[in-house]
């Protein structure tokens, strides 16, 4: 009886309704359903002519026009969508090179207040098992994920609750930073922690914020309102759609200035997220300057005990994905985009080549699970199955054979890239030149400290191929490269431009 | 440092990066130091031409310059240059932090 209302209060306080209004434009909000609704109205598709012209200021890195997006999404000879997905990897080619950024997601706890049909850790679920880990437990998830896996990049999440509330996120957060593993020739540390979670005011926001978080992610699921409605339960906190959806405008209120959003694909219509996310990120720019540095697309998966996924009327299809992937792409071009381990290993090498540029790898979505050792999901314990169990080393393997060299760097927020700066950079092809050299930086400490052999012999050939590349492309600054190199071989660790 | 609205600390960091960049050939950016997050605030974009090493010089609590181009200086230009970004900003500064 007191837990429960403990729980009541603690949600009745939750919504700032001041901290959503003062964004609305009388008193409407970014998403403008029937809009949404019209352009993805029935029409013939768009001439070549008329998509090429899109292509082309994709190419220039300008955020496209909700019409143009749409047009893309209205295309159907196949040899136009050729030509779309070889623009889409052309795009990211150019402001992220052959470069891709890994991490963990870290799951620090499964209680939550809400009840969404098609989560496994929604309130109602009875066959969950609920837990939260102790800040010991934390240290030693984080012992494990940079001690022993080699990661330095992490995603936490949490569910809405009391228990993982904004001090335990602070406390849960400078653990992590504050764990340091010897390893190799150095040490294993975590540099770069992002964090998933649910709407919070801007007070809660400056709290993470003085933390020194990287990126903060809330990913509204779903833009369309009706569909909304129906899936998180009135009364339910999460049921407030314009409190979710302003979520980031608060957190660049608040100085965090790396916002990340997101949809969950196959609640509705793809194309309708799909410009849900454009409309999303043109409404930041247009109020801060300042647009997503990540946008995520993951797609419902089977969850414990969760009927609602298979009985959705949107399940997106591997061809539709494709399709989704490649718009977002070129919609958004400077956005970093993520493609999760809910994806089966096959499909994310196919999707890959489409723009991505950051893939979680060793994963565990089990709440304790990095230290649990078992190497099997436990599903009365995940929020949903993951489609792609392969370790760091591996994906690090796979990436080098595909040419692409897997960048560890977490340089950027720690020298002022971030917000208006980052967001010039990316547009510019500016930031590539940083990027560069602290990718070769931070692979070959990977490679001293974690790869193992075969992965080495891949890696190696690409390191040395990139550093030609910058001694060709970038004599100036080789010297200055070369001697941090020399540091990191001889067992410095962190050095980055 | 007193407390200073943050368009006054704009507007002398702006007079303090235009003296320095046409003097020494230096590019400053003003960031918001919140733990290890430097979250940009003001100051031109380092141009293509410009070395990407930077250094990060703490201008007191919650403050500091990322400069660009101090690598590249005589040791006695690059003291004038932390020199005067103490004389503008803090007594702290005029020490470049961790690189
Ligand atoms: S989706 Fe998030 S908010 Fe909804 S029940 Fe799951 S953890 Fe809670």
């Amino acid at each position: 009886m007191e837990k429960t209302s403990r729980l009541k209060s603690w949600v009745s306080g939750r919504i700032n309704q001041a901290q959503v209004d003062r964004y609305l434009e009388d008193g409407r909000d970014f998403i403008p359903d029937a809009e949404l609704e019209s352009k993805l109205a029935p029409a013939p598709p768009p001439a070549p002519a008329r998509v090429r012209e899109i292509i082309a200021r994709a190419l220039a890195i300008q955020t496209l026009e909700p019409d143009e997006t749409a047009d893309l999404m209205r295309v159907r000879d196949p040899e136009l969508w050729a030509e779309l997905e070889a623009a889409a990897g052309q795009v990211k080619r150019k402001v992220y090179d052959n470069r891709i950024v890994t991490f963990a997601p870290l799951y620090l706890g499964n209680r939550c207040v809400n009840n969404c049909l098609y989560c496994g850790f929604r309130s109602g679920n009875a066959a969950e098992r609920r837990r939260v880990l102790s800040l010991d437990e934390i240290r030693g998830e984080t012992e494990v994920l940079a001690g022993r896996i080699g990661h330095k990049r992490l995603i936490v999440v949490y569910g809405e609750h009391p228990d993982t509330d904004v001090d335990y996120m602070a406390e849960s957060i400078r653990t992590i930073y504050g764990v340091k593993v010897p390893v190799g020739r150095g040490f294993g540390q975590i540099r770069r922690v992002n964090v998933n979670a649910a709407p919070m005011p801007v007070e809660e926001l400056k709290v993470l914020a003085e933390i020194g978080v990287g990126t903060y992610q809330v990913f509204q699921e779903t833009y369309h309102r009706q569909t909304y409605a129906s899936v998180h339960p009135a009364g339910s906190l999460k049921s407030d759609y314009r409190w979710r959806l302003y979520s980031m405008h608060r957190s660049l209120e608040a100085g965090i200035d790396d916002v990340g959003l997101g949809a969950l694909f196959g609640l509705y219509d793809w194309r309708f997220e799909v410009l849900g996310l454009l409309y999303h990120a043109r409404a930041l720019e247009k109020r801060f300057g300042i647009g997503p540095h990540t946008i995520s697309f993951p797609r419902l998966e089977p969850a414990e005990n969760t009927p609602f996924i298979q009985e959705t009327g949107y399940r997106v299809t591997d061809e539709d994905f494709r399709k989704a992937v490649t718009v977002i792409r070129l919609s958004v071009p400077y956005a970093g985009m993520i493609l999760t381990a809910r994806e089966p290993a096959p499909l994310r090498r196919a999707l890959l080549p489409l723009g991505c540029t950051q893939l979680d790898a060793s994963s565990r979505i089990g709440i304790g699970a990095y230290r649990s050792r078992s190497g099997e999901q436990v599903s009365d314990r995940q929020q949903f199955l993951l489609g792609d169990t392969r370790t760091l080393d591996e994906v690090v393997r796979e990436l080098a054979l595909m040419g692409h060299i897997t960048s560890f760097c977490t340089a950027g927020y720690r020298c002022g890239r971030t917000g208006q700066c980052i967001m010039e950079l990316l547009r510019s092809g500016q930031e590539g030149r940083f990027c560069k050299l602290n990718a070769a930086l931070t692979f070959q400490e990977w490679l001293d400290d974690f790869a193992t052999p075969p992965t080495r012999a891949a890696g190696e050939p690409i390191l040395a191929r990139e550093i030609e590349d910058i001694r060709q492309r970038m004599p100036a600054v080789f010297p200055a490269f070369m001697k941090q190199y020399e540091r990191i071989r001889q067992g410095e660790r962190d050095l980055y431009f | 440092m007193n407390e200073i609205s943050t368009s006054e600390l704009i507007k002398r960091f702006q007079r303090l990066a235009g003296r320095l960049e046409s003097k020494h050939a230096v590019l400053l950016q003003l960031a918001l130091v919140r733990g290890r997050r430097w979250s940009y605030l003001a100051g031109r974009m380092p141009a293509p031409g410009l070395s990407p090493v930077s250094e990060r010089v703490k201008l007191g609590p919650g403050l500091g310059l990322v400069v660009y181009g101090l690598d590249e200086l005589r040791p006695v230009e690059r003291l004038q240059v932390l020199k005067a970004i103490g004389d503008s900003f803090a007594p702290e500064a005029g020490r470049a932090v961790d690189r």
